[in-house]
């Protein structure tokens, strides 16, 4: 299945031989996608909701039908989907409209967890909240504390770590305090397992297209209607209004009320491209294959001597996602990774905007770390495994 | 057949006589000290090299010598060393390359220090001899050296 896939992005046959390991960091772009972008800036570019043009009015139509695309990719409804930058943009703003909005306590309680990216904690911190709770990782990687405290106004958590790929039981948390307003950044996991927010019941879910085959720039921001309604917009400008005097304005309502000034409309329209390409595979296959090379890598990685990886042991693909982190006693995740890149294989070295994750929990400064995405194949673990070695020759002298 | 590698190793010295090393983790020595400089990209040359190495310091540096040429041959690994010495440069230093920390080290302390094997050889001859230094170095299999030659 894999070659078939592969042959599908331009990426890898322009750069032969490359082994690309850092979909964690961004996905690389199949030829729809790109031919999509393609197709918008050559044939329709112009601004969307304004125009009362032919080329404004195809801009608008299949800007708006990115909506419906979305909404049924996640189990929403079109007007529950907002447009955003990324997943980044979601929480800053989403953190502010809930503190403008008068939804939270003043200062607010958090419930965060040790795995956060950082996108996930200085918004949060931002609002100086009276507490910060963080759920733990017990020894093999996975949240186990899943008690909100009860007085906390939020619970903000990543869907799946970047690090150690592990897959946080948000439905489990979110009911252990139903209070809380949930916010959830599914960007790691939502290239790779169906994700379906009425079942989740969250109150906000966010991702970056750029990590699910569609450009950069682009992400989404889901908000539960009834939130949604109530909540004061995070961006104020051109595009989201309903009237403007000298005095004052009114705002627009649904979506657009959270939609200022001109969006990233191509990449918009190639996001729901992104997701077609994915309804093509099916997230059956997708997860099939990511957990049969997550495994595999496990297997292989376990042959490099004094190794440490971050991931969970004994685990299905429905508890870890195919992210492996790891350091090898000894030798710097700098150097490896610059090895590697000599050899044309991309991993990701450093702390992977996970500062509270590796000081405090891991106990290091750094880490290597191998992605995996339907691109993917077992020579491309191999090729790992080969180059690690490599490296630890190299690093003997 | 050997893997060749063309590396480049960068002292650059202050005027209080220190140099400037990067620590680092190892696999047999625990944390060590060693030179700036990596491998030569494809289409690089060992000069740029040493440019680019050196823009990552924060240092600006004005003047580059070539001091040595060492071939270190392994069982896997064969590495032909460019080494140069930096003496004219302006600026401050960052704290780290990399996530390595950069510290200024007494050139009379460098053998209290962890430095790499071979490093120890031809760091001092480097650094105090006026003269080029051409040399090959020989490791045994369990990456320990074992022979030192110089023209």
């Amino acid at each position: 299945m894999n070659n078939n896939i592969k042959n599908q992005f331009p990426i890898f046959s322009k750069n032969k031989g490359l082994v690309y390991l850092d979909s964690a960091s961004t996905s690389q772009k199949p030829k729809v996608v790109i031919d999509k972008l393609v197709e918008f800036y050559t044939e329709y570019n112009s601004n969307v909701h304004r125009g009362l043009y032919p080329l404004s009015e195809k801009a608008t139509d299949e800007y708006e039908k990115v909506r419906e695309t979305i909404a049924k990719f996640i189990n929403a409804e079109p007007n529950e989907i907002i447009f955003t930058s990324g997943a980044t943009e979601a929480i800053n703003g989403v953190s502010r409209s809930l503190y403008s909005s008068g939804f939270i306590n003043v200062p607010p309680k958090i419930t965060l967890t040790d795995l956060e990216h950082h996108s996930n904690v200085l918004p949060w911190q931002d609002l100086q909240p009276e507490m910060i709770q963080y759920l733990g990782l017990d020894d093999n990687y996975l949240i186990n504390d899943t008690k909100i405290f009860k007085d906390s106004d939020i619970f903000a958590s990543i869907h799946a770590s970047n690090v150690t790929g592990t897959i946080i039981p948000i439905k489990e948390i979110i009911t252990s305090n139903e209070n809380a307003y949930s916010i959830i950044d599914a960007t790691q996991s939502i290239a790779h397992m169906k994700i379906d927010v009425k079942d989740l019941d969250v109150d906000f879910l966010t991702f970056s297209g750029h990590k699910l085959f569609a450009p950069t720039g682009i992400g989404v921001l889901y908000i539960k209607e009834e939130i949604m309604k109530e909540l004061n917009p995070f961006k104020l400008g051109g595009g989201m209004i309903d009237e403007v005097t000298r005095n004052g304005s009114t705002y627009a309502s649904g979506p657009t009320k959270f939609e200022a000034g001109t969006p990233n409309i191509a990449a918009a329209i190639a996001l729901a491209e992104a997701v077609r390409f994915i309804d093509s595979i099916g997230f059956e296959e997708i997860k099939l294959s990511e957990e049969r090379l997550r495994l595999y890598l496990l297997e292989r990685l376990d042959e490099i001597e004094n190794i440490e990886i971050y991931h969970p042991k004994n685990v299905t693909g429905k508890e870890a996602l195919a992210v492996v982190s790891f350091n090898i006693e000894g030798i710097h995740s700098h150097d490896i990774s610059a090895y590697l890149g000599e050899k044309n294989i991309c991993v990701r070295a450093g702390h992977h905007c996970t500062q509270i994750l590796h000081r405090d929990v891991l106990n290091v400064p750094a880490s290597l770390r191998a992605s995996i995405s339907v691109y993917n194949n077992e020579e491309d673990i191999a090729k790992l495994i080969e180059g690690l070695k490599g490296a630890i020759k190299i690093y003997k002298k | 057949m050997r893997e060749i590698r063309p590396e480049t190793v960068i002292f650059i010295r202050n005027n209080k006589n220190e140099i400037l090393l990067v620590e680092k983790p190892h696999l047999h020595y625990g944390e060590i000290y060693i030179p700036l400089g990596d491998l030569v990209k494809d289409s690089e040359s060992t000069f740029e090299n040493v440019r680019r190495n050196c823009l990552t310091t924060g240092l600006e540096i004005a003047d580059t010598k070539l001091k040595g040429l060492v071939t270190e041959v392994s069982k896997d690994i064969q590495w032909h060393l460019f080494i140069y010495l930096i003496e004219d440069f302006k600026g401050e230093t960052t704290k780290d390359v990399e996530g390595h920390k950069l510290q200024w080290i007494s050139i009379v302390k460098l053998d209290e220090i962890a430095l790499p094997q071979a490093d120890k050889v031809y760091a001092p001859i480097i650094l105090s001899s006026p003269d080029f230094y051409e040399a090959k170095y020989t490791f045994d299999d369990d990456m320990k050296l074992v022979k030192t030659e110089s023209i």
